[in-house]
């Protein structure tokens, strides 16, 4: 099963929940999430009732916000990856943050994010990313220190000060960072699953 | 608890993948439709948030005035983006990544705090008539501001937590 921007989709069915700690947030996805064809929208600004909502009803997408009332959304997504229905659990999550620094990507990542939105978040931005995720058959981790989805990382080069072992490492002097912030496509990069090929 | 592999169903692929629904161009041109049409309530609301964090009260903690900051600048980030007002959208991100730096590192000094906010108030007010020098120069003073306080600042090291 894959997707992409040639595809049918249909969206119509799919129950979708958005909980951020702003109204404004929510009130700018409505319209997008709208506009895809989700005809059932879920928004949330209260972490306990959107806790009770997900407890008693299956999601298809979910999407945390870094704010919310109970302080940030690493520990919601923390919570859903171990919450007792299997289905919500299980579900994509899209972490929306307008500050990603590579420490605050890690820490999604770490809560079990499936993919970190930058804000604005646009219909260009999200859409390819629903695509995608709809088109993985993800396997699931869950141990006592992570639950979430499994990572491949893309092979970026032997770890920073090391030689690495392959033919094709790169050598070479790291420079300093140019900036602090990621831009969306590095943002992937880090939580995105690659395919492995054998052989 | 012992590490557990499994793959769950896709619901997601296999609900989309019902009959029906639309070709995915036409979903995004859909989206696109109706953020234009909202367009004006969200300019409404970028200017009352512009307004309200300029009255933004001093708060009881350092750590809560950063927090309140970042999450009303986040707010203009959000609706600036839509609207397409990029040097509120950009002076207001700069806010963020000074005050969720300053909520990490645990330091107490607001001081900078209003001169982002001005600086919002700024670009919102002035910045489709601002040079592209002039707007350059107004985000490159707040980053420097920003790379003083980082400096003074430095994280605490998450290993050696």
């Amino acid at each position: 099963m894959s997707f992409d921007l040639n595809s049918n989709l249909n969206l119509e069915s799919t129950r979708v929940i958005a909980i951020a700690a702003s109204n404004d947030g929510l009130e700018v996805l409505s319209p997008l999430i709208a506009g895809f064809g989700v005809r059932d929208f879920s928004r949330f600004s209260n972490v306990e009732d959107a806790k009770r909502q997900l407890e008693g009803q299956e999601f298809h997408i979910i999407f945390v916000d870094y704010h919310v009332d109970s302080g940030d959304g690493y520990d919601l997504i923390r919570w859903i990856r171990r919450s007792a229905m299997h289905e919500n659990r299980t579900a994509p999550v899209f972490f929306i943050s307008s500050n990603f620094t590579s420490r605050a990507l890690e820490r999604a990542r770490d809560a079990g994010a499936s993919f970190a939105i930058t804000k604005p978040v646009s219909p260009d931005v999200l859409l390819p990313r629903v695509l995608w995720v709809a088109g993985l058959d993800l396997t699931f981790v869950e141990s006592e220190e992570f639950c979430g989805p499994d990572r491949r990382m893309r092979f970026e080069g032997p770890p920073a000060g090391t030689d690495g072992r392959r033919e094709t490492d790169i050598h070479g002097e790291l420079g300093e960072a140019a900036s602090d912030n990621l831009d969306q496509d590095e943002i992937d990069a880090m939580l995105k699953t690659q395919r492995a090929s054998a052989g | 608890m012992s590490k557990r592999f499994y793959k769950p169903e896709n619901r997601l692929g296999a609900v989309m993948s019902q009959p029906g629904g639309m070709p995915a161009r036409a979903a995004l041109a859909r989206a696109k439709y109706q953020m234009t049409q909202k367009r004006g309530e969200f300019e409404k609301r970028l200017k009352a948030r512009v307004k309200e964090i300029q009255a933004m009260p001093v708060c009881d903690t350092a750590g809560e005035t950063f927090r309140t900051a970042s999450m009303k600048a986040s707010d203009i980030v959000t609706l600036a983006g839509v609207t397409g007002q990029k040097l509120t959208m950009t002076t207001a991100a700069a806010l963020i990544e000074f005050a969720e730096w300053m909520l990490e590192a645990e330091a107490g000094d607001t001081a900078p705090i209003p001169v982002f906010i001005d600086s919002i108030r700024l670009a919102h007010e002035k910045g489709p008539r601002m040079t592209e020098e002039e707007a350059q120069t107004l985000v490159a003073r707040l980053h420097r501001l920003t790379d003083i306080y980082q400096a003074r600042y430095p994280l605490p090291d998450e290993d050696a937590a």
